[in-house]
């Protein structure tokens, strides 16, 4: 499996939010670069990177820190939060970021996500947020009508390879992840699905790993120490 | 005596535990008199290819490594059969340790049938392409188990066995001289996997 430890930022500090809350922040560290090398150092293949401020209100925010994350070097980078344009999907990937996510652009207009899906291939992933099985958006405070697992299938046909998922109820509470959840999405035939929110032990990541799920994001369970990233990737990492 | 390379990558333990329970005498290490002193070398590995190399390269055994190859046996498993290669390209280009000629490349670039994950997770079927040793006790189109999305590619004449992946004839296992290596994890492979450690350890 791969495993993407996240850096989440806000204000071009590491934070966490619980449930996606902004006035539930936690801040991890100054230094996003030091975080991106041990992450690195640990043996990471893989990172996952939110512009928080970005994914509110669309700005560049966080610009200069991913910037200068991808200029380290060594790691396949995932970016979302704010990347609504094609010209944002061109800044980042001309940084050298490996693969941009879209996140309630891909809700709102889908005949967009279908054609940067088309023309990037899989240098464009989507982000599904959804509470109760339902699609959220606008920072997970509404619901959609339609059911997660259905909108994957249709982004799956409509040119997307990956699907972040991530089970708001989860996210950030270290209560353990989905797994009923991530079983149904990793049966789409070649959707590659990425679990996120609330993986929080060895155990359930091999259990993952088990049902064919692609890639995990680690981020609470990483900064609480619940989790250590090297012996993660020891158990479950491909390579 | 199997000596199993201790450098800070990969799952030593489920290895380790493999080998024992074959009855095999087994030392984990990073000192390169116990490494000289063993009959056979396995350099395991999981994660990052050029954090791998690092690590090695930090440990100072390449030489040792190299040095010991051409007089025992050494099986890479899983990163550490990519590191056998010349070269990989995960996320940038990272030199290999050149025992074996060939490459490793992203396995997303070469598979044609979108409807194929990546990483190739699972249980495949080895298809043995040319007879070895190391399958004394194994058979052609058992299954073994794979966690990767990087492959070995345009190392045919080393190559031992495939497992089909779509298009593409994965590199399950290869050898050049006293150099194996296998992609997938035997110690992860059940009763197949452990015999063709048992045959490694005969070598």
């Amino acid at each position: 499996m791969q495993i993407f430890p996240a850096i989440d930022l806000s204000g071009g500090q590491v934070v966490r939010l619980y449930q996606g809350d902004y006035d539930q922040m936690t801040v991890y560290g100054q230094d996003p670069c030091a975080v991106a090398r041990d992450f690195l150092a640990a043996g990471a293949t893989y990172l996952h990177v939110v512009d928080l401020d970005g994914a509110k209100d669309g700005t560049l925010a966080n610009f200069d820190s991913i910037a200068a994350i991808a200029r380290q070097g060594g790691l396949y980078i995932e970016v979302g939060g704010g990347i609504r344009t094609e010209e944002r999907i061109r800044q980042y990937l001309d940084l050298g970021v490996s693969r941009c996510i879209l996140g309630t652009i891909a809700v709102k207009d889908f005949a967009f996500t279908e054609r940067m899906a088309r023309k990037y291939g899989d240098q464009i992933a989507v982000g599904v947020d959804a509470r109760d099985g339902y699609v959220a958006i606008n920072g997970w405070k509404e619901l959609s009508n339609e059911k997660g697992v259905d909108f994957c299938r249709r982004l799956y046909k409509a040119g997307v390879g990956t699907v972040i998922y991530t089970d708001i109820s989860r996210d950030g509470a270290e209560r353990g992840t989905n797994l009923a959840l991530y079983r149904e999405l990793s049966a789409i035939d070649g959707l590659n699905v990425t679990a996120s929110g609330g993986v929080s032990s060895l155990d359930e990541l091999r259990e993952l790993q088990r049902i064919g799920t692609s890639a995990a994001i680690l981020g609470k369970a990483l900064y609480t120490g619940r989790l250590d990233l090297k012996t993660v990737i020891e158990e479950v990492g491909s390579c | 005596m199997t000596a199993i390379v201790d450098y800070g990558v990969g799952n030593l333990f489920s290895l380790s535990s493999s080998l024992k329970a074959l009855g095999l005498e087994t030392i984990i290490t990073r000192d390169a008199d116990q490494l000289r002193a063993a009959d056979r070398i396995i350099l395991p590995g999981v994660g990052a290819f050029g954090d791998a190399r690092a690590k090695l390269d930090d440990t100072g055994l390449v030489p040792v490594l190299l040095a010991e190859s051409a007089r025992k046996p050494l099986l890479g498993i899983c990163l550490g059969m990519q590191l056998l290669f010349d070269r990989s390209f995960e996320y940038g280009e990272h030199a290999g340790l050149g025992l074996i000629p060939g490459e490793v490349a992203d396995l997303r670039g070469d598979l044609t049938d979108p409807a194929l994950k990546v990483p190739h997770m699972g249980w495949n079927s080895l298809h043995i392409v040319k007879d070895d040793p190391l399958f004394k006790y194994f058979r052609d189109g058992e299954y073994v188990y794979y966690v990767h999305s990087f492959y070995a590619r345009n190392c045919a004449d080393s190559t031992l066995g495939t497992s089909q992946y779509g298009n593409v004839a994965v590199t399950g296992a290869v050898r050049r001289g006293n150099v194996w290596g296998t992609q997938f994890h035997p110690e992860k492979s059940g009763d197949a996997g452990l015999r063709l450690l048992r045959a490694f350890a005969e070598l």
